[in-house]
């Protein structure tokens, strides 16, 4: 891939990027080791892509392949980590904190498809495709994602009163 | 507002504020000089990586001993690539409760020693007795596979060859440093209480 078009789309989906890497990490050091393994990929990439959703779904894809092969190499999954994720947004009210901290409290597995579902507003299809997922299981988890979410809200709102 | 509504917008919200850190940005917009560096860091890591897993597998046995109360799976028959090379290995899976499944194998090295692995995964996303698993694992067998955690009479033990250090007290908070001398040569490890099997233990030599 050419340089400039390299750090355009470098520029316009590494937030997006990270996002999915940090929900699909538990550590901060995996999630930013996941970013540069799917913008190498991007560099080393020779094929250009047919459009910019193209573009988006391809890093999407890598970024989410990246995350799974940490968690299938034996050496990731058995090392301890001291850092741990601290990064948190600031959120303008109580409401929304207690929400962040639900959606954090959710493995993994559901919070990449929460991210992927309620933010960058892909569909059932398109995630199950992006996540080599069966439609059923991304609607599952997607079902099991909201439980957990609004029964964590449900508490955080009973402990406030 | 509905609160399926409210819920989507406060997810956006949420996420929206995360961004990529500064040092990463900078890394990913300096492709061409980052890809320099890390290929100098990878060859430093492997050597690390290779003797670390090794290490882990030795203590498996120690992981079986402290799992209580699982439910029995099956046997699987499953392809085992330790260092790209194919391995046909009999796992026994377990179901724990947090929705993990446990994969239990071993495999012989070149010298004819038999290596324990263990591997945990999703229940999810492998259906028993429906396409078993591939795993993968980077090795080295020239370190040799000695040291582990052993649990005996209720304590906890570091064990390598002759050496053994009792841990019981330093583990109360989760998690300790030992180093020790062998052979001419200083150990120091990090052992931590393991996130994915309770009452185990993962360990990671630390780079001197």
């Amino acid at each position: 891939m050419n340089t400039q078009e390299y750090e355009r789309l470098a520029e316009k989906y590494l937030d997006c990027i990270y996002r999915v890497a940090v929900n699909g990490c538990k550590h901060h050091v995996d999630a930013e080791d996941v970013v540069q393994n799917t913008f190498v990929k991007l560099w080393e990439k020779t094929e250009s892509f047919a459009d910019e959703e193209h573009a988006r779904k391809w890093l999407i894809r890598v970024a989410v392949n990246e995350c799974n092969s940490l968690w299938r190499s034996g050496w990731k999954r058995h090392t301890a980590y001291l850092e741990e994720l601290t990064e948190e947004p600031a959120c303008q009210t109580a409401e929304k904190s207690g929400l962040y901290y639900a959606v954090q409290e959710l493995p993994p597995k559901y919070r990449q498809i929460v991210y992927l579902h309620y933010y960058e507003e892909y569909s059932i299809r398109e995630i199950a495709e992006m996540m080599k997922l069966s439609e059923t299981a991304v609607k599952t988890r997607l079902l099991r994602a909201r439980q957990k979410i609004k029964s964590a809200m449900e508490a955080w709102d009973a402990e406030r009163g | 507002m509905q609160k399926e509504d409210k819920i989507k917008t406060y997810i956006q919200d949420s996420f929206r504020e995360i961004h990529a850190p500064e040092d990463l940005r900078r890394k990913v917009m300096n492709m061409s000089e980052y890809k320099e560096k890390k290929n100098l860091a990878w060859a430093k890591k492997l050597a690390v990586a290779a003797a670390v897993a090794l290490a882990v597998f030795a203590g498996s046995n120690c992981v079986a001993y402290a799992m209580t109360g699982n439910t029995w799976v099956e046997n699987v028959t499953t392809k085992l690539l330790v260092n790209c090379a194919e391995h046909e290995t009999e796992f026994i899976g377990t179901v724990n409760e947090d929705g993990t499944v446990e994969y239990h194998g071993s495999f012989e090295t070149p010298d004819g020693s038999s290596v324990d692995v263990l591997i945990v995964d999703d229940l999810d996303d492998h259906v028993p007795g429906e396409n078993p698993p591939v795993f993968c694992i980077d090795t080295d067998f020239n370190v040799p596979a000695r040291s582990a955690i052993v649990k005996e009479d209720g304590k906890v033990y570091w064990v390598d060859k002759e050496i053994k250090i009792d841990l019981t007290e330093e583990l109360a908070d989760g998690e300790t440093e030992i180093s020790y001398e062998r052979e001419g040569t200083t150990y120091r490890y990090i052992i931590t209480e393991s996130p994915h099997v309770p009452g185990a233990y993962d360990y990671y030599l630390v780079e001197e």
